[in-house]
């Protein structure tokens, strides 16, 4: 419990910050960017009159419903709310499993009457409380927008299982972060760090985006939870979430593994 | 007379490079107990073996009875340690980092870590990082002393503290020593040792190759002597003197026996100036264990 409320204090400064920056991005792109985008509809549809039919239907797709849809609009601004929450949960990862490492005080605190799985255990489940917090509160937030800006019919489960892929991307960072403070010899800047794993991130989801490879997409993180589907069906793809949970819990396990049996060596 | 640390054909390799090879080794209940060799001999390899910090390749360690591996738990919960170096967090005041050192141990270690601010004179209100040198290894000390261990393990403890603190901190090993305490003591400095250990063994390559009564090393002390004569020198020779080398009018050897015969034998000299110190180690193990 002293470790776990130790790293608490550590890392509630950065957890609030981030917090703060997700959630000052989501108002501005749901409360904001939003509304301006929605009242823009009348002179689209407008304008597409005037388009010969095959062309209007090959400009906008399935439907006009969709794009100006709530959850569209949210599926749009996703792609940075989840770079955002990708680089918060990194910085808490390498903060938290890198801390003695880049301090060289590894000696002190594995020479304390403490299991090193335990030190493990308190050291991600700090890092678990600032993520439920922080998602908790996004949440709320979130939900809130979608109750006061939707403009079709109220599916408050759909939304809050669209918000809650936010959570469930940045644990899969988060294991990401604490296998790489394991394993790496070094780490000379958590935020150096977590902004080459968010944008590494970032990077593979547009590969797979671009190339259009369904195989790719097993390794684009942000893409494993499409939010808009859980807007418009109420799931998530399930290759895809087992994908996210086995990348998770098997990241984690290395990283317990290298964590409990590696020696500490003078610095 | 129980043994609180015990290792038996303790060896450990950093993949094909040598830490320590079949170190054996008994440290008393309430001894001081030295633990010298040079520098990358394995002092500190059997050290951080004992603590589980690395894992052994092979053999045993044992700290009051227990494997040091199976049983790290409650033996730290009885283990003082201070590292040669000390590294802390960055951004804490020492009270803060004290507090937590003593969170983790089932006692209030509050009284004790004020009392040895006093005696070390540390502010304990100051931010670590802007700490000298010398303070941050106070900070250490008291990390390390704070639950009043059974077994307080130094590996060069000395290093950035002025001969003053020196003294104030073999004082406290002393009294920590007497009040039950089982010290084990690292270091380079055979003086060092000397001034604080009841025993000692002397680690080369490795290799524990001789563990003897502080009493018998002073018995056996070996010092290197240099003369400036008014004149070149000769042929010169002393019964116990090795490594001699003559360049003009100076003359350099590591003498080992009775003082007296030695500054009989050197008054005889026409001298400008004698210098007698005591040799580095590696002279010690060249001249007096290689041999």
């Amino acid at each position: 419990m002293n470790v776990y409320l130790f790293e608490l204090r550590r890392i509630w400064k950065s957890a609030v910050s981030w917090s703060a920056i997700l959630l000052a991005l989501l108002i501005v792109l749901m409360a904001v960017v939003y509304p301006m985008y929605y009242s823009a509809r009348a002179e689209v549809e407008a304008a597409l009159a005037g388009f010969p039919p095959q062309f209007a239907a090959a400009f906008v797709g399935v439907s006009l419903d969709r794009i100006f849809s709530y959850g569209g609009f949210y599926a749009f601004g996703y792609l940075y709310l989840s770079l955002l929450g990708a680089i918060m949960a990194a910085v808490l990862g390498l903060d938290l499993f890198a801390r003695e490492k880049r301090a060289k005080c590894t000696d002190f605190l594995m020479t304390k009457p403490m299991r090193r799985i335990h030190l493990f255990a308190a050291k991600a489940l700090a890092g678990l409380t600032a993520l439920i917090l922080t998602n908790a509160l996004f949440l709320l937030v979130s939900f809130l927008l979608y109750r006061a800006q939707e403009q079709g019919t109220l599916q408050p489960g759909r939304a809050v299982l669209a918000s809650g892929a936010l959570f469930f991307t940045q644990l899969v960072i988060f294991a990401v972060s604490a296998c790489i403070a394991a394993y790496a010899k070094k780490i000379r800047s958590t935020s150096g760090g977590a902004m080459a794993i968010g944008f590494g991130g970032f990077i593979l989801t547009a590969l797979h985006s671009i190339l259009e490879e369904d195989a790719l997409r097993y390794i684009a993180p942000y893409k494993y939870f499409d939010v808009s589907l859980a807007f418009s069906e109420g799931r998530f793809e399930t290759p895809y979430v087992v994908t996210a949970a086995a990348v998770t819990i098997s990241l984690l396990f290395l990283s317990a593994v290298k964590y409990c049996t590696s020696d500490v060596h003078a610095v | 007379m129980s043994a609180v640390i015990e290792t038996e054909r303790l060896t450990k390799y950093y993949g094909k490079a040598r830490g320590i090879i079949d170190v054996g080794m008994a440290v008393n209940e309430g001894e001081i107990f030295g633990f010298i060799g040079p520098n990358g001999a394995g002092k500190s390899t059997t050290i951080r073996t004992l603590l589980s910090l690395i894992h052994k390749t092979s053999g045993e360690a044992r700290i009051f009875g227990m494997d040091c591996e199976k049983d790290k738990v409650k033996i730290l919960s009885e283990v003082g340690y201070l590292p040669g170096e000390v590294f802390y967090y960055d951004n804490m005041r020492a009270i803060d980092l004290l507090k937590y050192s003593a969170s983790f141990y089932r006692k209030d270690c509050m009284p004790r870590i004020k009392e040895l601010a006093e005696l070390l004179q540390l502010d304990l209100l100051k931010k670590i990082e802007d700490m000298s040198l010398g303070n941050k290894k106070k900070v250490g000390i008291v990390q390390g002393l704070l639950h009043s261990p059974k077994l307080i393990i130094l590996d060069e403890p000395t290093s950035g503290l002025d001969p003053l603190m020196q003294r104030t901190f073999f004082d406290l090993i002393r009294k920590e020593n007497e009040q039950g305490a089982t010290v084990l003591f690292s270091s380079h400095i055979l003086s060092e040792v000397q001034r604080i250990c009841d025993r000692v063994a002397i680690i080369k390559e490795g290799r524990i190759i001789s563990t003897q009564k502080i009493a018998d090393l002073r018995q056996s002390a070996y010092k290197r002597v240099s003369l400036t004569l008014k004149e070149p020198a000769g042929d010169f020779r002393l019964s116990g003197a090795t490594d001699i080398t003559v360049d003009g009018s100076h003359i350099n050897f590591i003498y080992g026996g009775d003082c007296n015969a030695l500054l009989g034998a050197i008054s005889q000299l026409p001298l400008i100036n004698v210098d007698i110190t005591e040799p580095e180690l590696e002279e010690i193990f060249l001249h007096y264990y290689v041999e």
